[in-house]
């Protein structure tokens, strides 16, 4: 049975995301940097709702 | 904590004008003619409006700019982010949808600006005006291919504005209430091929069937409004439902009951979203009418509407259910940015709270 209590959605798109937030967790392997919300009820409007789900964001630091 | 896409609103001013009384402020609408498609809302629009940080600081992250209605054709439409280092980086589509409207409100009565009335005065005036400029435009453009390499040749910009539209390649927003004008203007634009999105249809319950036949996206709004004599009460806030019930892919404004449509009222777009919940739209399709069903209308599916692989990061993050009025956003992200959570109104609070 597919779990999908968990979910990793990616954003790519410059720009920067706040860290500082208690409910994001930050990762940084280079050359992408990742930020994610965790424990989130996702309202995807495409895929339905994630109950507890994490939605990551990456970009990459390499400079054009 | 709950997560969703940045709300779209698929029908503001926001940028064209900023306090309505303040006629120094306002750049609505041309009102020197009726067909005016060579107006661009790109070249009025004012992006450090102090309306865009209130709509944004409850989840409105993109939004349709439009002129006012007054003439059959007022402009073209601009698809904005609500955030940016400028107006150029806000301003994400130019020219994205052509703005029609047909009704009452654009016959030439001579009450609007004083005196006389003038041509068109009746509905039958509005319609041989469009139906005359989309076959000149038909004309011209034949004209302008024949002679492509004929620099001498004379450019129309109000008939280069309308070219596009002709072709199909863009949408033609036409906004219209009563139900017999819907059949009206839907005989024209059926006529010369237009890509339909149809707007408002207040009072246009005896025809749904129609206009789902039709197989063109609506937006819906205000769904506040008030039903004819003869209608329930609850005629104009079941419109979103009976429309969706029928297939029709709806989009829902934040407009407001019996007026033009206002930017004021943009910030409460999700509670318009919960009102049609309220009368019977699933919450799923009430969701997408100001997320994805927006972004699918004005050709930007694929980037934004939903949280999906690849999408810009237009997130939302709150305390709870994004329709319900109790409901408080914490922050918000436009393309990844987290956008400051300051407006006009929260200076003034912290300002007068101290």
């Amino acid at each position: 049975m597919k779990n999908f209590s968990l979910i990793a959605t990616l954003l790519a798109c410059p720009g920067l995301l706040i860290a500082a937030e208690p409910h994001l967790a930050a990762q940084q392997p280079a050359p992408l940097q990742v930020i994610a919300i965790t424990g989130a009820k996702l309202l995807t409007v495409s895929h339905g709702t994630i109950e507890n789900g994490v939605l990551v964001r990456s970009w990459s630091t390499a400079k054009a | 904590m709950t997560v969703y896409p940045g709300l779209i609103d698929p029908e503001t001013n926001f940028g064209l004008t900023e306090i309505s009384a303040d006629q120094m402020g306002n750049d609505l609408v041309e009102r020197s003619d009726e067909i005016m498609p060579h107006m661009h809302v790109a070249d009025a629009f004012h992006s450090e409006t102090e309306l865009i940080p209130v709509a944004r600081l409850n989840g409105i992250t993109n939004a349709v700019v439009a002129p006012a209605t007054d003439d059959s054709i007022s402009g073209q439409d601009i698809f904005i982010q609500l955030y940016g280092r400028d107006r150029d980086d806000m301003i994400l589509g130019r020219d994205v949808a052509l703005a029609m409207n047909y009704g009452a409100e654009q016959r030439r009565r001579g009450g609007r600006g004083g005196g006389m009335g003038s041509y068109p005065s009746t509905r039958m005036g509005l319609i041989t005006q469009l139906r005359q400029n989309f076959l000149d435009a038909q004309d011209y453009m034949a004209k302008r291919d024949a002679k492509k390499e004929d620099k001498s040749f004379k450019r129309d910009l109000k008939m280069d504005a309308l070219i596009p539209y002709l072709k199909g390649e863009r949408p033609v927003v036409i906004g219209v209430y009563e139900g017999y004008d819907v059949e009206t203007i839907m005989h024209l634009a059926q006529e010369f091929h237009l890509k339909v999105i149809l707007n408002h249809v207040t009072q246009s319950q005896e025809v749904l069937d129609k206009i789902a036949s039709y197989h063109v996206p609506v937006i819906v709004g205000s769904i506040y409004d008030a039903p004819r004599a003869n209608e329930r009460f609850d005629a104009v806030y079941t419109l979103p439902a009976e429309l969706a019930k029928r297939g029709v892919k709806i989009a829902i404004s934040s407009a407001d009951a019996g007026g033009p449509v206002s930017s004021h009222s943009s910030r409460n777009l999700p509670y318009a979203a919960g009102f049609a919940v309220a009368y019977g739209l699933p919450y799923d399709e009430a969701l997408k009418a100001i997320t994805l069903n927006v972004a699918d209308m004005f050709g930007f599916g694929d980037k934004l509407g939903s949280l999906d692989v690849g999408k810009m990061a237009n997130v939302v993050m709150a305390n709870g259910d994004p329709l319900d009025v109790r409901t408080d956003v914490k922050q918000v992200y436009i393309q990844g940015v987290a956008v400051p959570m300051v407006s006009r109104q929260t200076r003034l609070r912290d300002e007068y709270s101290k």
